[in-house]
């Protein structure tokens, strides 16, 4: 099979690629002009120069392609707008799709996100026939959430089968735009309060989403969605496994839902007023204090099986160190467990 | 002293010797008092109440257990050999640590062994079966002031011993009602006294001892003792006026004890208004009590250090007039806050008032079945002028009759009579009525199919119009007499009001009637003769003056209420809940704080917006940042122009780098972002508090 990629420079979208070589398909990606390709650096890929909001770029790229695996957006909670990122989103898979029609694709697989099924407030697990009910969707949540339903209607009026994959936190190697996944075990350890927060979160290795990828669209169900996930965690309990795996101490103060909101607004507002990036945003803060608990039954019924969350997050600190994302001051002090090394080898 | 009067009339018996020990006092005033004789004839257990509300050990802190086991040891020797000491407190004292009913007993000096080596019992006295179920009870309390009621004496004690706790005055008449005391003594060896009260309780040498069988009455020589009016604490006031005074003679002393001093009425007035809080009031317990630290910790950190903030204040109320007024002036300040968020609750959570159980302080017994039947003719005369007042376009008729607001108004439902007056009953009428916050209701007779004919309610309802929370107004706390007649085709029910509590009403008479019409429907009339107490502000100036301000007032709060009334009437006929507030148990009160000052952030959040659709926001923002125009939005992030094949990213020559000038203007285009995003930021602080109290909430409710 030939496959064409797009967002194949994020983290999902250069694991869906080394999912597919390891499958032995051919892989053709889409990339903007410019665009950070280090992710994709040694493989044996393909290239297209393009934008997923350029139609013609599209519709170039997916000559002669079977697959479509449509991963670009943007993950973010701060830094662009609701309307560039929900354009994003919905137009550009709109008119992936439309691509994919007219090139006469077998399938498309769409990387949506576990945000879609929503959160809930006690620990609670759902799955993929959730009905989404978020008190307070962040920008980010409401554009996947659009962007799932642009996908299926879009799928379902062209007559191309479509299924959705669900990834929930993506943690892993090849996030050189460092997303917010890995961006929070960074941030975890760059705290020198080491806090954590009273809702959960449900892990998966970035090598597990883009095997769930190739498995959606070998036996997925057009129409169907899958939730990519592995183990669920409370934020408490992935904090102490990041504080293990990394040889430091923490988590030490547990913040509640004002707390957390609090510093997180603080945070916003200094970087705001200094013109730069917040660590942190109150979209986070709120998240962090919800449980985002997910089943990954239909994907494992298709025989796919996510890694422990303890290896997914053994590699994601391997690639984070390795890369110098944690501050000098704090990584000079840290003394990560043997099986953190040997995930970087 | 003389010995014991052959008088039949209640003798209390106040004994004062200086010199002389605490166990020589109790000695000699059982003896004078016949104390011996009176109780030989009762066999069987024998259960003491002390006051163990106390937070230090000292014989002045509460009854002094010496004392008590002086008593058993005389007991013992009279052939009384089942002994306990019940361990029951009036106080919420559930911010301690140690306060469990064996553990406070043992840290002030109970030894389970009195030092004549007779054993004794602590018992768990909540609930009041062990003392009630006692051959022989004995209220031993402690002469000491309190910090609200003035003085706490026995009633006060046995408060702790109700078999259900609502307020100490209730549970006090309550238990005097259903298991008095055998005998009263008061430990006036050493007592405590103080500005105050028990909050910081200052030992004073009295060197008395009072005793009688009447707990009232020896409250009542132990007031007078102190130089108080016997009727100055809530507590005896309620049970003196339900129960009164027997006969009484007095034996010994009752001029006022040298040194003595009272908890001043300022601070008692302000004390009181910080305790009759739900929140605050329950909270604030913690800040005010000096407590012997090494005995009882206390369980919060933060509480812990507002008590050690607030205590050497309390500690120095006597003697520094800074320190008097301090602590008047927060007890103050939180009594307001709490009264905030009563109002807030009252006028906009209704759901967030926490339901009152109140029971019925009068007898309702004492009125004769002619008493209960005359109450619908009674009526009458008032049911005939409203008959022939003219109704106003909103269908209510009103007029003053001799100062009260005489009114009626009715509507057709359109629901099936027989099938509404199967589901809705005409006895719980009072129940359904809008702004009902809770009560009591005692039925007195029935018919023959067990349906209520004659019954006793008292009813608690939100301050009538709402709005008069924000002026002080009182909840409308009134008892009331009921005749509930059945006939084909109409049910009624009529009430007069026979007591208020708490004064907020002078005549709250009235009735409902389900009458069927000629179509099958169900007619409702309301109508009534009330005139409530006004909140002091409004007595500063007489409204009927103005009539153009008063009419309306009364037209609208009587449509509100019929309104209500007429809706809860339709939920309870589709069997949904009709009540507000919430039940008592259902929250810990302790946060209504925090609740207050979420949704305040969030009504906040609420009027920025509006000031955002117009604006105005950002006009406030140049106005303080002085640039006289609306702002920019913050400056973009740069983004990379190109990542070459080694992932280096180029991008565009920077700008040149800002001056001051333009380091303003990013400040100033932030600071614009803040102020945009203000009303957000609020409502998202809101919701994160109301999120946590959620999550305590229901923590609170697993555990």
């Amino acid at each position: 099979m030939r496959a064409l990629v797009t967002g194949a420079t994020g983290i999902v979208g250069a694991h869906v690629v080394r999912a597919l070589l390891e499958g032995g398909h051919a892989v053709r990606v889409l990339v903007r002009p410019g665009s950070d390709r280090r992710a994709l650096a040694q493989l044996d890929v393909e290239t297209c120069e393009g934008d997923v909001l350029d139609t013609a770029s599209v519709e170039r790229a997916a000559r002669r392609c079977e697959w479509l695996f449509h991963a670009a957006a943007v993950f973010a909670y701060t830094g662009i707008s609701v309307e560039a990122q929900t354009d994003l989103a919905v137009r550009g898979t709109r008119q992936v799709l439309q691509a994919a029609h007219r090139a006469g694709m077998a399938r498309v697989v769409v990387t949506s996100s576990s945000v879609t099924l929503g959160s809930t407030a006690t620990p609670q697990l759902l799955d993929e026939d959730a009905v989404f009910a978020e008190p307070q969707p962040s920008n980010y949540t409401l554009s996947k959430v659009q962007q799932e339903a642009a996908a299926f209607d879009t799928g379902r009026r062209l007559g191309l089968d479509v299924v959705s994959v669900c990834p929930t936190m993506v943690v892993g190697a090849h996030d050189y735009r460092l997303g917010p996944s890995n961006g929070n075990l960074v941030n975890y350890l760059n705290d020198p309060l080491r806090c954590t927060f009273p809702g959960g979160c449900n892990v998966v290795a970035a090598q597990d989403v883009g095997a769930a990828q190739v498995v959606a669209a070998l036996r997925g169900i057009p129409g169907q969605r899958y939730v990519a996930g592995g183990d669920n965690l409370r934020w408490e309990a992935l904090h102490a496994m990041v504080s293990e795996l990394a040889g430091t101490f923490g988590p030490s103060l547990r913040l509640n839902h004002t707390a957390a909101y609090l510093a997180a607004a603080s945070m916003e507002a200094t970087a705001r007023l200094a013109g730069r990036r917040p660590v942190v945003t109150r979209d986070e803060a709120r998240m962090a204090c919800r449980f985002y608990w997910y089943r990954h039954a239909r994907l494992s019924s298709l025989g796919w099986q996510p890694r422990p969350a303890r290896e997914a997050l053994a590699i994601a600190l391997a690639w984070l160190l390795h890369r110098g994302e944690v501050a000098e001051s704090v990584a000079a002090r840290l003394r990560p467990l043997p099986e953190v090394q040997a995930a970087r080898a | 002293m003389a010995r014991r009067s052959a008088n039949p009339v209640s003798v209390v018996w106040v004994l004062q010797r200086a010199g002389a020990s605490g166990a020589t006092l109790l000695e000699e005033v059982l003896a004078a008092s016949g104390f011996w004789e009176d109780v030989s004839a009762r066999r069987g257990p024998v259960v003491i109440k002390p006051d163990l509300d106390c937070y230090e050990a000292g014989p002045h802190a509460g009854t002094d257990p010496a004392l008590v086991e002086h008593l058993i040891d005389l007991l013992y020797d009279r052939g009384f050999d089942d002994v306990a000491v019940a361990d029951a407190r009036t106080e919420n004292d559930d911010w301690l640590y140690n306060r469990d009913p064996m553990a406070v007993p043992e840290l002030v000096g109970y030894r389970f062994e009195t030092p004549r080596g007779r054993r004794y019992a602590i018992v768990d006295g909540r609930g009041g079966a062990a003392w009630k179920g006692a051959a022989l009870r004995i209220g031993f309390a402690k002469n000491r002031t309190h910090e609200d009621c003035l003085f706490a004496l026995s009633v006060h004690n046995l408060a702790a011993l109700a078999p259900v706790r609502r307020s100490v005055a209730e549970d006090a008449l309550a238990v005097l009602r259903d298991a008095p005391p055998h005998w009263c003594l008061i430990d006036a060896v050493v007592s405590a006294h103080g500005s105050a009260g028990h909050r910081a309780p200052k030992p004073l040498a009295t060197h008395t001892l009072i005793a009688c069988r009447n707990a009232l009455l020896a409250d009542w020589a132990a007031a007078a003792r102190m130089g108080l009016d016997p009727y100055a604490s809530p507590v005896n006031s309620l049970a003196l006026h339900a129960l009164g005074l027997p006969p009484y003679h007095v034996e010994g002393d009752l001029s006022p004890y040298p040194m003595w001093r009272n908890v001043h009425t300022v601070m008692a007035h302000a004390a009181r208004l910080r305790n009759a809080s739900d929140g605050l009031g329950a909270m604030s317990a913690a800040w005010f009590q000096t407590v012997d630290r090494e005995r009882f910790a206390l369980r919060d950190f933060y509480s812990d250090r507002l008590n050690a903030m607030v205590t050497p204040l309390l500690a120095r109320a006597d003697e520094n007039p800074r320190a008097f007024w301090m602590v008047v002036a927060l007890n103050l300040v939180l009594a307001r806050i709490d009264g905030f968020v009563r109002a807030q609750q009252t006028l906009f959570a209704k759901d967030r008032l926490r339901r009152r159980e109140s029971p019925l302080l009068m007898d309702p017994h004492a009125c004769s079945p002619a008493t209960y039947d005359a109450i619908e003719g009674g009526f009458a005369p008032c049911d005939a002028l409203l008959r022939h007042l003219p109704a106003a376009r909103n269908g209510l008729r009103w007029r003053h009759v001799d100062g009260a607001i005489l009114f009626g108004n009715e509507h057709v439902l359109p629901l099936p009579y027989d099938r509404f007056v199967q589901r809705v009953d005409i006895a719980k009428a009072i129940r359904y009525m809008n702004d009902y916050i809770g009560g009591a209701t005692v039925v007195v007779r029935r018919d023959r199919r067990g349906r209520a004919l004659h019954q006793a309610e008292r009813n608690l309802y939100l301050q009538q119009p709402n709005w008069m929370v924000l002026f002080g107004g009182e909840v409308i706390d009134v008892e009331k007499i009921e005749c509930i007649r059945r006939r084909r085709g109409q049910q009624t029910i009529h009430w007069r009001t026979l007591s208020s509590p708490n004064g907020s009403a002078r005549i709250d008479d009235g009735g409902v009637a389900f009458t069927r019409t000629a179509e099958g429907l169900t007619h409702v009339r309301v109508f009534g003769r009330q005139q409530f107490s006004l909140p002091t502000v409004f007595r500063l100036f007489d409204i009927d003056l103005a009539p153009g301000l008063r009419d309306p007032i009364i037209e609208s709060a009587y449509t509100t209420y019929f309104e209500g009334t007429l809706r809860n009437l339709q939920l309870a006929y589709d069997g949904q809940e009709y009540r507000i507030g919430r039940d008592a148990s259902s929250e810990d009160p302790q946060r209504a704080l925090p609740r207050f000052l979420a949704t305040a952030a969030a009504a906040l959040a609420e009027l920025l917006r509006e000031g955002r659709g117009a604006g105005g926001l950002e006009r406030v923002a140049a106005w303080i940042t002085g640039t006289g125009v609306p702002l920019a939005p913050a400056p973009a992030r740069a983004e990379p122009l190109l990542t070459d094949s080694a992932g280096f990213r180029h991008f565009a020559p920077p700008a040149p780098a800002p001056d001051v000038r333009g380091r303003e203007d990013q400040w100033v285009a932030g600071f614009a972002a803040l102020v945009r995003d203000a009303p957000d930021v609020l409502q998202g602080l809101a919701d994160a508090v109301h999120h946590d109290l959620d999550a305590l909430a229901n923590a609170g409710a697993r555990e």
